[in-house]
C-alpha cells in the first residue's frame, strides 16, 4: 500500500506516489546544485522540469492512475543523472555513455570506497572494503574480526569507516553526498580549517583554534630552542606547558596535500552539501538501526539452523577436507592469505608508528643539536636528517595511504619521485652526519689525577652533596637523553659524573678528580678535557659538587666526563644525598656495585641515599646493617627477620621462644609457661599455673597454635635465608664481572648510545 | 589514456555543430532534436541538451518561440538567428576542413 499525493508540477496537478515524489525531489535538487554555476540556471531547470511534466502527462494520458517510482526512474534515466553529465569543461554537453543505472557504482570510471548497501551485516564496511581492494568479503570480515578482538582497533576503525565512508545508496541518489574540500577563499593558509568547518557545519574559528593552540606552543618551543634573540621572557611558557608535539602541524600539511581545493562552483556546493537537519539525521539513523535489527534477527535464525545442521557435518567435512587436497589447500591458502594481510598491515603500521615516534624523538632531541654538532656542514646534515630523512617519509606514507583510501586525484605523478628523491637526500644527510660527528669523537685524552684541596680533611663525616637548580627547564621525563639533564639557550648540563668510594690508606679524607673528553685527535681531546669546569669544594662536613658538567654551544659536547674518587678513612662516615644520586653515577667501588639502572629502587642499588656509612677495616657499614665489604655485598639483615613482618622480631634460643608480630601480638614460651598477648596488649592465654580444666583445654589449643606458628616461622626463616643467599650469589656474580674491568678506563663513547629513551 | 574519455571528447566537439544543423533545417523542439540525433546514432542526454540550448540562446545564436501543444503546456521551438546562421556557416567550414584533413591523414581516400 502506497500513499499517493497530488503535487503542483509546472502548473499541472500530478498524482504521484509518496516515495516517487521523494526521488523526484532529490533529482530536481541535484539538478539545481549541478547547474548552480550556470548563467541561465532557472531556465535550464525549468525547461527540464517542463519536459518531465510532459513525460508525466503522457503516462497519465496512457491510463496510469498515478506516477510511480518506476515511472520517475524511467524519466530520470531518459533525461540523465547529474553524474552522467560531464563534469569537465564547465558543464559542456556530452554524449551519453550507455551506463547501466541498475548499479550505481558501475557507471563510475574508477572504484570508489563505498559501504555496500546490498551486502551488509552491520554497516556494509567490510564488503565495501573488500570490493574496493578486490578481496573476498569473508577475508575482510575475518581481518576485521581479528582486529576487533585483538586490539579493539578494528572496532574504532569500523565505526570511523561507517561514519566517514558514504553508502552506495547515497551515490545512487545523486547529489546528496557532501565532500571535503579546502575552502581557499575563506581560508588563511590553505583553507583547511574553513573547509573542515564547511563540512561539519560549524563556525570556522573552532577548527582554527584546535589547529592553532598547539601550533603556538610548538612555535614558542622552537623559538626557545633556537638561539634567536634573548628568550628569557619566554620562560613563562613553561607554565603553559602546551604539548609541543608537532602532530597537528603535520596533520595540517597532510590535509593540505590530500584535500582537494574547491575550485569550480559545483565543488563549492558539494563542499557545503545538503543541509544536515534533525530530520535527515533521525531518518538515516532509524533506517540504519532498523536494518541492523532485521539483519540481526535473521542472522540469529540462520545461525541457529546453520549451527545444528553444519555441526553434524563438521566432522565429516574436516576428514573430507583432509583427504580432498584441493579443499584443504584452499583452506590453507585462505588462512595464509589472512595471516599475510594481517602481517603486512602490522608491519606497515608499526613502520609508520616507528617513524612518527622517531620524528617526535628527534624533535625532542633537536635542541641538543647545537651542543653536539659544529660547523655549517654538520648543521646542514642535521636539518637534512630531521626534515628529509624523518619527516618526509612520515608525511609521504600518510599521504599515500589517505590518497589510496579516498581515491583523491589531486594529483600529480611527481609526488612519488619527489618524495623518494628527498628521502635519498635524507639518507645522505644521516650518513654524512654520523660520519662527521663520529670523527669529532674519535680520540680520548689521557686523564690526569687532580687532587681536590679539602679545607678540613680530618672531618669525621663527609656528605656528598650536589647543587640543584630548581628553575631550569628540564628535558621531559619520557625523553631522557643521557647524559643531558637540562638545557637553556646556550648551556646544557651533562650528568656525566662518576663517583667512586674507596677506603683511604691514611686517616684523612682525600678526593681525586679525573677529567676526560673526546676529540678529533688527542690534543683536541686534551684541550676539551682541560676546559671542563667542574667545581668541587668542601664546606664544613659537605663536599659540594656542581650539578653536572656545563656544556656550552661554543665548546660543544665531546663526552666530557668527570670521575671523583673519594677516599674514606677507617672510622669515618660518608653520606650521599638525594641530588647526588640523581646527578651522578655513584659507585662504591670497593664492592663494585654499578648502578646503571635508574628504575630500581634504592634498596637494589645496594646503597641508600641520606644514610650514614662508616668505613670499617672490612668495608662500609650502615647503621641499619647494610654493609659493603669484600666478599659480602648488599644488605645483610638480621637473620631472624621475616620479610613480611620487618618490624616484628622472632627469637628462638635456649631461653625459649619469643615471637613478636608487628601489630603488637606476642607469644612467649619459656620455663615460666606460655603467654599469648593480642594486638590490644591483652593477655589471651596464660599457661604455667593451670587452675581449671578450661585453662588446660586452652593450653592445648594454644600449644597446637604455637606449633603451627612455629612451623610457619621456621619455614619463613628458611625462605628468607635462601633468598638472602640467592641475592648474595647474584651480587657476587655481578661484582666479579665488574672487577674484571679496570677501574679507571673511561668507556669509549658511542654517540649512537646517546639516545636512550625510556617510555 | 581512457578510450571512453577520448571518444566523448571527440563527440563533444561536434555536438554543437550537429544541434545547430538540426535546428537550421527548421524550427525544432528539444525532443525532436534528441530524436533526430538518436536516429543518426548520436546519443545525447536531454539533461545536457537543455543547458546547451540555453547557452546558445544566451549567446544570441538561437531564438525561440512558444508554440501551443495539444499534449500539455506550450513548447519552446528553437530557430537560428542571423548570428547563429553565420556561426553555423563558420562551423561548417571548419568541419569540412577538419574532415578533409583527418581523411587525408588517416588515409581513408
Amino acid at each position: 500500500m502506497k500513499q499517493v499525493i497530488n503535487i503542483n508540477f509546472q502548473g499541472r496537478v500530478v498524482p504521484i506516489e509518496q516515495n516517487a515524489y521523494e526521488i523526484l525531489k532529490d533529482y530536481i535538487q541535484s539538478l539545481n546544485n549541478y547547474f548552480a554555476a550556470e548563467e541561465g540556471k532557472e531556465e535550464i531547470v525549468n525547461d527540464i522540469e517542463n519536459r518531465i511534466g510532459e513525460l508525466f502527462d503522457q503516462k497519465i494520458k496512457a491510463g496510469n492512475s498515478c506516477i510511480t517510482e518506476v515511472d520517475v526512474e524511467a524519466v530520470i534515466n531518459s533525461i540523465g543523472r547529474v553524474e552522467d553529465f560531464d563534469d569537465e569543461g564547465g558543464k559542456e554537453d556530452t554524449t551519453r555513455e550507455e551506463a547501466s543505472s541498475s548499479n550505481g557504482t558501475s557507471g563510475i570510471g574508477y572504484r570508489k570506497l563505498l559501504r555496500d548497501e546490498n551486502n551488509k551485516v552491520l554497516g556494509g564496511v567490510c564488503s565495501g572494503v573488500a570490493h574496493y581492494l578486490g578481496i573476498d568479503i569473508t577475508v575482510a570480515r575475518v581481518i576485521f574480526a581479528i582486529l576487533f578482538f585483538s586490539f579493539g582497533i578494528g572496532f574504532l576503525a569500523y565505526i570511523i569507516l561507517w561514519v566517514v565512508v558514504p553508502s552506495s545508496a547515497t551515490l545512487q541518489m545523486g547529489s546528496k553526498r557532501k565532500r571535503l574540500f579546502r575552502d581557499k577563499e575563506n581560508g588563511y593558509v590553505a583553507g583547511v580549517c574553513s573547509g573542515v568547518a564547511q563540512y561539519f557545519h560549524i563556525s570556522v574559528w573552532i577548527p582554527r583554534l584546535i589547529f592553532l593552540i598547539p601550533l603556538i606552543g610548538f612555535i614558542s618551543r622552537t623559538l626557545r630552542w633556537s638561539s634567536w634573540g634573548n628568550m628569557s621572557d619566554w620562560d613563562n611558557w613553561n607554565n603553559f606547558n602546551i604539548s609541543y608535539s608537532p602532530g597537528l602541524l603535520i596533520t595540517y600539511i597532510i590535509a593540505w596535500l590530500v584535500i582537494p581545493e574547491a575550485k569550480t562552483t559545483s565543488e563549492k556546493l558539494e563542499m557545503k552539501g545538503e543541509k544536515v537537519d534533525m530530520n535527515s539525521i533521525k531518518k538515516s539513523v532509524t533506517d540504519e538501526i532498523k536494518g541492523v535489527q532485521k539483519r540481526a534477527t535473521k542472522f540469529a535464525n540462520e545461525a541457529g539452523t546453520y549451527a545444528t545442521s553444519k555441526g553434524t557435518q563438521m566432522a565429516n567435512e574436516v576428514t573430507r577436507a583432509a583427504k580432498n587436497k584441493s579443499g584443504f589447500s584452499e583452506l590453507v591458502s585462505l588462512i595464509v592469505k589472512i595471516i599475510t594481510y594481517f602481517i603486512l598491515g602490522s608491519i606497515l603500521i608499526s613502520f609508520l608508528v616507528g617513524l612518527i615516534f622517531l620524528a617526535v624523538v628527534s624533535i625532542g632531541i633537536f635542541p641538543l643539536k647545537d651542543f653536539v654538532i659544529s660547523g655549517t656542514n654538520q648543521n646542514l646534515y642535521a636539518w637534512g636528517t630531521l626534515i628529509l630523512f624523518i619527516a618526509v617519509p612520515v608525511i609521504g606514507i600518510i599521504v599515500y595511504v589517505i590518497r589510496r583510501i579516498t581515491k583523491v586525484k589531486t594529483g600529480t605523478k611527481y609526488i612519488a619521485p619527489t618524495f623518494t628523491a628527498l628521502w635519498i637526500l635524507g639518507w645522505i644527510s644521516v650518513v654524512m652526519l654520523a660520519a662527521s660527528v663520529k670523527r669529532d669523537f674519535k680520540k680520548a685524552n689521557l686523564p690526569q689525577a687532580e687532587d681536590i684541596a679539602l679545607v678540613n680533611p680530618g672531618t669525621p663525616k663527609l656528605v656528598l652533596s650536589t647543587t640543584y637548580n630548581e628553575n631550569q627547564f628540564r628535558l621531559p621525563q619520557t625523553l631522557n637523553f643521557t647524559p643531558f639533564d637540562w638545557i637553556d639557550e646556550d648551556t646544557a648540563i651533562a650528568r656525566n659524573v662518576t663517583i667512586n668510594i674507596f677506603k683511604s690508606p691514611i686517616d684523612s679524607f682525600r678526593v681525586v678528580m679525573y677529567k676526560s673528553a673526546r676529540g678529533a685527535d688527542r690534543n683536541v681531546a686534551s684541550a676539551n678535557a682541560a676546559m671542563i669546569n667542574f667545581n668541587v669544594y668542601q664546606k664544613d662536613s659537605f663536599l659540594l659538587m656542581d650539578e653536572g658538567i656545563v656544556i656550552n654551544k661554543k665548546d660543544k659536547f665531546r663526552n666530557q666526563e668527570v670521575i671523583l674518587n673519594v677516599y674514606v678513612p677507617i672510622g669515618k662516615t660518608i653520606r650521599i644525598d638525594e641530588n647526588t644520586r640523581r646527578n651522578g653515577n655513584v659507585k662504591i667501588d670497593m664492592v663494585g656495585i654499578n648502578n646503571e639502572d635508574r628504575f630500581y629502587n634504592n634498596a637494589f642499588y645496594g646503597w641508600k641515599t641520606n644514610t650514614d656509612y662508616t668505613m670499617m677495616a672490612d668495608g662500609l657499614h650502615s647503621e641499619d646493617g647494610d654493609i659493603f665489604v669484600e666478599g659480602k655485598w648488599g644488605s645483610v639483615r638480621n637473620e631472624s627477620d621475616d620479610e613480611d613482618s620487618a618490624s616484628g622480631s622472632n627469637t628462638i634460643d635456649k631461653n625459649g621462644i619469643n615471637v613478636k608480630g608487628d601489630d603488637g601480638t606476642e607469644v612467649i614460651i619459656n620455663e615460666n609457661g606460655i603467654k599469648v598477648t593480642d594486638e590490644n596488649g591483652k593477655d589471651q592465654v596464660l599457661i604455667g599455673n593451670p587452675e581449671t580444666k578450661d585453662a588446660i583445654e586452652k593450653t592445648r589449643e594454644a600449644e597446637q597454635k604455637l606449633k603451627a606458628e612455629k612451623k610457619k616461622i621456621e619455614d619463613s626463616l628458611r625462605k628468607s635465608m635462601e633468598e638472602t643467599q640467592r641475592k648474595l650469589d647474584k651480587l657476587k656474580d655481578n661484582a666479579l664481572n665488574q672487577n674484571t674491568a679496570q677501574p679507571f678506563v673511561i668507556a669509549s663513547y658511542n654517540p649512537g648510545m646517546l639516545l636512550s629513551v625510556y617510555l | 589514456m581512457n578510450i571512453e574519455n577520448t571518444a566523448s571528447q571527440m563527440r563533444k566537439g561536434v555536438l554543437e555543430f550537429c544541434i545547430l544543423s538540426v535546428i537550421k533545417k527548421g524550427e525544432a523542439y528539444p525532443s525532436d532534436i534528441i530524436d533526430k540525433m538518436r536516429e543518426a546514432d548520436l546519443h545525447l542526454l536531454e539533461g545536457t541538451l537543455y543547458p546547451l540550448l540555453t547557452r546558445l540562446k544566451n549567446a544570441d545564436l538561437l531564438s525561440y518561440r512558444w508554440v501551443e501543444s495539444n499534449s500539455g503546456p506550450p513548447r519552446k521551438y528553437f530557430s537560428l538567428t542571423d548570428a547563429g546562421a553565420a556561426f553555423y556557416a563558420e562551423l561548417e567550414n571548419t568541419w569540412n576542413e577538419l574532415a578533409n584533413a583527418v581523411d587525408k591523414i588517416t588515409g581513408s581516400h
